[in-house]
């Protein structure tokens, strides 16, 4: 008979160190490996690599610096510090289980790895543990990007004492705790809710879910500094609303300023809360990831069947896989969303609009269209449903390289829905505007047209940066989606591809008219196109063969 | 049907296929056995043009899967070893996307749809999600999807893995009906009992190497396929030695 084997104390401690660099390794992969074949990058890609993880966060910062900046020297002269700091950590917290609550709901209840793990001699409370430092990880990026530049402001208007630097990167590190603790009772809720529906209208409601929270976020911080002067002369009455109602962060606002009493009632309430849910997990963490959620058995009958093309069988693949995953929805296609919104809005509030342009002094009639077209371009870039839509295919691959279907059939496909959920909406958005300051004819055609050849660009240049930077090893898609650099890449490129567009108008707008310069940007854009399009079939296509 | 010619595919300087040349003809039933990482896989894949190879030339019906990959792939189908499919569809989603991919008419697919999930007992569950399927569940969704064209080859990689003995018996035996209306099946296998009475032919590879290949009796003789199996296995490597 074989020896039972039985486990050191020193074996234990080393099994947690393995589960936490499984999660560090699993988290960073996507900086230091090759997504293609699993290989190490590069130095110099791992350099690039980190260089653009540091710099989106600080394109962010300093976001939230500007706010901050504004925000602080007011109210610290009406001695409301604290309403600072509590105002700071309201979005920063909200920032930090919007930026994680997806991690939560499918790295931690629904991980692949979830049942492998199990079946190992790891006890639970062990995979739980390493599954939320993943999730406090992410708060604490998100969380970082509000709180460390409103430090930095506060600093630069007060000064601080080595206690108040003290509490302050303290109450940095905790607040993550609470915003982690706070996105596993969501995501716990999601999942008790997508039980009883269906995985689309669960998908559907976890993206409504986000976009709220989402757009609670930017109201709050379009808000904050349209009307600061209101805040200021109300100040007296918000500082007391916030007492009564987020008790919590008025302690940590007073504590934020050096109060230490304040310090350890507020790092109380966040440890007692998080520790009462990690306890709560702890206990019903087994039972959760195992059971069956979000499938509600339905049985099929048999009806006749439409038969369709084959174009139009990869464009519906691609149509499922995007209303499947509520990760690439959320990220992907932000866009869509504020295209709808900012569409009735320019309608029913389209005095706004002039008021706006008076404001910036814009009046002249195709100065107004160019920022117009510009802004929807702008919009239109934060559609990056391209950019991780081939590492999307991760384990599925096979199934399209096996297919009688070329490849330049199946990439289409995916520009043909990122073109459709972004080219559709934007020309509402664009004939709700002219519909309130039609620009007259000329302008009237060029601006939808040059919006639509930039809305192509970004969809081939999305596909394109995909194409040569796929991941498709993931283990759950959020990696494909969230922390694939092509996203990233592909948004933050289109961009600039609109700044260096402004760039050459200022530069002639005394040499040519508006409407010779949209006539020449759209010619500009038409011809990137046609180079990215021969691009992607003739090289895109070889290398998407052989991935 | 098929016809392999000194196929070679190289990874990293390692050679995963050398040289290597069979030929499967209509109605045959061909065994592809060889240890893990012998060479199998990539054998098949690139058959199926989702690999490309560095040497030699691959047939289906006498066209070649270099130069015509779609014909080729239009005339057969690949059921995978592990069958990842996409998990965001249902199952009769699924389904008809393969149908439409190989532009099978409304009527065929519902019949086939019909007498196949029937046979695998699947039909109640073609509403469900793929992801909620188990492994067998999703490896007779794979063959159904491979049935559904009427392919003339039908490229298997490990088929049996997963699925219940009356699945397995029922795949055994449209394997045989396949062959019998001069279509042709090539299909790699662990379980040397099952090459041993469904195959016609089997071919031993070992390292990338083809080291047997013909008829059931021309390969293993008297002895029991394992036996030959084995016995090859260390003649090659102490001839390696």
């Amino acid at each position: 008979m074989l020896p039972w084997r039985t486990y050191s104390w020193n074996w234990r401690k080393i099994m947690l160190r393995t589960l936490f660099k499984k999660q560090v390794w699993e988290m960073a992969s996507f900086i230091y490996q090759d997504g293609r074949n699993g290989k190490r990058r590069s130095r110099a890609a791992l350099v690039l690599y980190a260089l653009l993880m540091v710099y989106i966060p600080c394109i962010f910062g300093w976001l939230f610096f500007e706010m901050a900046g504004s925000l602080c020297p007011a109210l610290v002269q009406m001695k409301l510090g604290w309403l600072y700091f509590a105002l700071m950590g309201l979005m920063a917290t909200a920032l930090g289980v919007i930026g994680s609550i997806f991690m939560t709901y499918s790295g931690l209840y629904q991980a692949r790895d979830n049942e492998l793990l199990l079946s190992m001699p790891i006890a639970p409370w062990k995979i739980l543990l390493v599954r939320l430092s993943g999730i406090y990880a992410i708060s604490f990026i998100f969380e970082a990007t509000v709180l460390i530049p409103a430090v930095f402001a506060y600093a630069g208007t007060v000064g601080m004492s080595v206690l108040t630097i003290i509490f302050d990167i303290a109450i940095i590190l905790l607040l993550p705790l609470f915003a982690s603790a706070l996105s596993c009772v969501l995501g716990w809720l999601l999942g008790i809710v997508a039980g009883h529906v269906s995985t689309r209208v669960k998908n559907i409601l976890l993206v409504a879910l986000s976009f709220v929270g989402i757009l609670a976020c930017y109201y709050f911080y379009f808000r904050v500094m349209e009307s600061l002067q209101a805040i200021l002369i109300q100040a007296g009455a918000l500082g007391k609303n916030v007492k009564l109602f987020l008790y919590p962060l008025y302690q940590m606002g007073l504590a934020m300023q050096g109060n230490a009493a304040a310090f350890g009632c507020f790092a109380l309430m966040v440890l007692a809360a998080s520790g009462l849910v990690y306890a709560v997990l702890d206990r019903s963490f087994v039972k959760i990831v195992t059971a069956k959620r979000g499938e509600t058995k339905t049985v099929y009958r048999e009806k006749t069947l439409k038969a369709g093309t084959k174009t139009g069988a990869l464009l519906r693949k691609e149509w499922l896989r995007y209303l499947g995953s509520p990760v690439y929805m959320m990220n992907c296609s932000m866009g869509t969303v504020f295209f709808l919104i900012a569409a009735v809005l320019v309608v029913f509030k389209g005095e706004w609009i002039g008021l706006a342009f008076t404001q910036f002094g814009i009046e002249e009639k195709n100065a107004m269209s160019l920022v117009i077209c510009a802004a929807v371009c702008f919009i239109a870039a934060m559609n990056d449903l391209t950019a991780p839509s081939v590492s999307l295919e991760g384990k599925n691959i096979w199934i399209v390289q096996s297919l009688p279907v070329s490849a330049w059939q199946v990439l289409k496909a995916k520009l043909k829905l990122h073109i459709l959920l972004t080219a559709i909406p934007a020309l509402i958005c664009i004939g709700a505007a002219e519909y309130v300051l039609w620009p007259g004819f000329g302008m009237g055609i060029l601006i939808p047209a040059a919006v639509l050849l930039f809305i192509i660009f970004t969809a081939l240049f999305g596909l394109a940066v995909n194409l040569k930077l796929p991941n498709l090893k993931w283990t759950n898609e959020t990696a494909a989606v969230k922390q694939g650099i092509g996203v990233a890449v592909a948004m933050f490129g289109s961009w600039a591809v609109l700044l260096a567009l402004g760039g050459i108008c200022v530069l002639t707008v005394r040499l040519i008219s508006a409407e010779y310069f949209l006539l020449l940007g759209a010619l500009l854009l038409a011809a990137a196109d046609i180079l990215l399009i021969r691009w992607i079939k003739h090289r895109g296509t070889k290398i998407f063969a052989e991935l | 049907m098929l016809r392999i010619e000194n196929l070679t595919k190289t990874y990293g300087g390692k050679k995963a296929v050398d040289h290597l040349s069979l030929h499967i003809r209509p109605g045959e039933i061909y065994g592809f056995i060889g240890h893990n990482g012998a060479g199998k896989t990539t054998t098949i894949k690139s058959c199926c043009g989702i690999l490309q190879f560095d040497e030699g030339e691959i047939y289906v019906d006498g066209v070649s899967v270099r130069r015509r990959p779609l014909e080729c792939k239009a005339n057969m189908a690949y059921i995978p070893d592990n069958p990842d499919l996409y998990e965001f569809m249902t199952g009769i989603q699924y389904l008809n996307f393969i149908a439409d991919i190989f532009g099978v008419g409304s009527q065929e697919r519902g019949s086939k749809i019909h007498r196949y999930a029937g046979l695998f007992e699947l039909t109640g569950d073609l509403g469900q999600p793929v992801s909620s399927y188990s492994h067998g569940m999703k490896q007779k969704l794979a063959i159904i999807s491979a049935l559904i064209h009427e392919p003339k080859l039908l490229i298997m990689d490990e088929p049996f893995v997963g699925l219940d003995p009356s699945a397995s018996h029922l795949l055994k035996e449209i394997m045989r009906d396949i062959c019998g209306r001069g279509g042709a099946i090539f299909f790699s296998t662990h379980v040397l009992e099952v090459a041993e009475k469904l195959c016609d032919k089997v071919a031993i590879i070992k390292n990338g190497k083809l080291i047997k290949s013909g008829t059931m009796e021309e390969v293993r003789g008297d002895a029991s396929l394992e036996d030959v199996f084995l016995e090859l296995e260390e003649d090659h490597a102490q001839n390696i030695i």
